[in-house]
């Protein structure tokens, strides 16, 4: 039953080519990237790293208006619902597809986008690992958040808001993990990563409920 | 402030030959026998609408006594009117509930601080059917969103056994898929074998658009989806919520006969519509506005 609900919206992010999407997103980045700031090979290692994490950020949200409105607008959710499905493992559902959709190819688009970033093989190392733990709170957090702002017109602004904070600590430990602290940062990004994945499907969960009444 | 469903609620009854008999209190109308025997035929629902506003029915309506309607010879299956705005199916005395069953008792509805209806009760059981009738925004898609566990009732209790299934204005059908996928998914989630999605498109005449995309569909062919989703489902209840809207006649008629195939098979259909329906209604619920005079109420 999870799984059908996974494979279905594997399915969706394949047709809207979201597969694609946050491969190409994080390649264009880095590719542009040197032709904004310069060649310079130091000041490129320095910083892309963290511009990296950014793009990661930024392409976990790219999808979020089609993670849950769609499915709450065509009654899809009131099916489930109806169905004795909880909420929450409804979410939990969209957020692994979400993440199924996402993670895997922003790791893989991470090296080649490392390599024109002129990332040290260390770095690239714990960049990766860092993407691998991070992604699924980032996945989480998008569908958090995409849960709490289904139904509201206008809501882009309000994502915005709504995802700056609670993306923070992630950044924050993933991007630093490359600069001081190493594995140990690495820890609190799982740590934050973890408590997103339990936090937003319950809270995401109760936001839908809210939002039937 | 109350909405009420009335006696002039009942403007269809199945059979139409009926037994209106008065008591002073509620009870069984079989328990006093000094006081039954009114039977009347009604051929039709405005026959019944009638014969319950003139004397002595009427008079018996203004002094608040107690009404029963039922099937003659059986006055204890059928419908019982407490005084004067409260419709009450009750069930054969003596005989429990098995089966697929909807129960509610003194169900009220308020959305956005207003009170919709109030003092709503209803039995269905297995091969029961009903028509929740009234205006627009008059509460008819919320009740069967509170049947459905979708919404909570503002007061009362919903008791519904066995599986249900809601057809409404939401087709819950994914865009981009054919039609046959889309329902494949529901089927999945339901773990209903794959072969009763080829039989319900059979059934709703769309067998071939089975491999068109939903959004290549009209809105008739769209609806007819969302009802063949309904049947694939397996459940024993229906909510049907406008079922006739964007359907042609043939499209209608074959609606009708594929609720009564259901009814034949233990199942219950509740259908939320204010345009007549295709089949047989054991009960009509008439919902109308609250009445300013009930404000005290």
């Amino acid at each position: 039953m999870i799984g059908a609900i996974i494979m279905r919206d594997l399915g969706r992010a394949w047709r809207s080519g979201g597969i694609w999407l946050p491969l190409a997103f994080l390649l264009l980045i880095a590719a542009l990237f040197p032709f904004a700031v310069g060649p310079n090979a130091t000041l490129l290692s320095q910083t892309g790293g963290g511009l990296l994490w950014i793009a990661a950020l930024l392409a976990s949200l790219l999808p979020i208006d089609r993670l849950i409105e769609p499915d709450r607008e065509s009654g899809v959710i009131d099916q489930l619902a109806l169905r004795e499905i909880g909420e929450g493992t409804l979410l939990f559902a969209k957020g692994v597809a979400h993440w199924l959709s996402f993670g895997p190819p922003l790791l893989i688009a991470a090296l080649p986008a490392g390599a024109l970033l002129k990332l040290e093989p260390d770095m690239l190392r714990l960049m990766m690992i860092g993407l691998a733990l991070g992604t699924p709170g980032l996945a989480a957090l998008a569908i958090l958040v995409a849960a709490l702002t289904a139904g509201l017109r206008g809501s882009g602004a309000l994502t915005g808001l709504l995802v700056l904070p609670l993306a923070v600590p992630i950044l924050i430990f993933g991007a630093g993990a490359l600069q001081y602290g190493g594995e140990s940062a690495l820890k609190l990004v799982a740590a934050c990563s973890l408590l997103l994945c339990v936090v937003a499907p319950i809270a995401g969960g109760a936001a839908l409920r809210a939002g039937r009444d | 402030m109350r909405g009420q469903a009335d006696i002039n609620a009942i403007v269809d009854i199945r059979p139409f030959r009926m037994m209106v008999g008065a008591l002073s209190q509620q009870s069984d109308l079989a328990h006093e026998p000094e006081r039954r025997d009114e039977i009347f035929e009604a051929k039709s629902a405005r026959d019944a609408a009638s014969i319950i506003r003139e004397p002595p029915i009427g008079q018996i309506r203004k002094g608040n006594g107690t009404l029963i309607i039922g099937e003659a010879g059986n006055p204890g299956h059928g419908i019982l009117l407490v005084a004067p705005t409260i419709v009450r199916q009750i069930c054969p005395a003596g005989q429990g509930v098995s089966g697929p069953a909807i129960i509610l008792r003194d169900l009220a509805c308020v959305r956005g601080s207003r009170m919709l209806f109030t003092g709503l009760n209803l039995t269905l059981a297995a091969g029961g059917s009903a028509q929740i009738a009234g205006p627009n925004g008059i509460g008819k898609s919320s009740l069967l969103r509170i049947l459905a566990g979708l919404l909570r009732p503002f007061a009362g209790t919903v008791q519904c056994e066995g599986g249900i299934a809601l057809a409404d204005e939401l087709d819950a059908l994914d865009r981009e898929r054919t039609v046959r996928d889309a329902l494949a998914f529901w089927a999945r989630i339901d773990e209903a074998p794959a072969a009763r999605i080829d039989a319900a498109l059979e059934d709703l005449a769309i067998a071939h658009l089975a491999d068109v995309p939903v959004r290549m569909l009209s809105t008739g062919q769209r609806k007819r989806a969302a009802l063949a989703r309904t049947i694939v489902t397996g459940a024993p209840i229906w909510l049907l919520d406008e079922p006739a809207n964007g359907l042609d006649v043939a499209s209608a008629d074959q609606l009708g006969r594929l609720v009564e195939r259901h009814r034949a098979q233990g199942g219950i259909v509740l259908a939320a519509s204010h345009l007549p329906l295709t089949w047989d209604q054991d009960v009509t619920i008439l919902l109308s506005p609250p009445a300013p005079e009930d404000e005290s109420l």
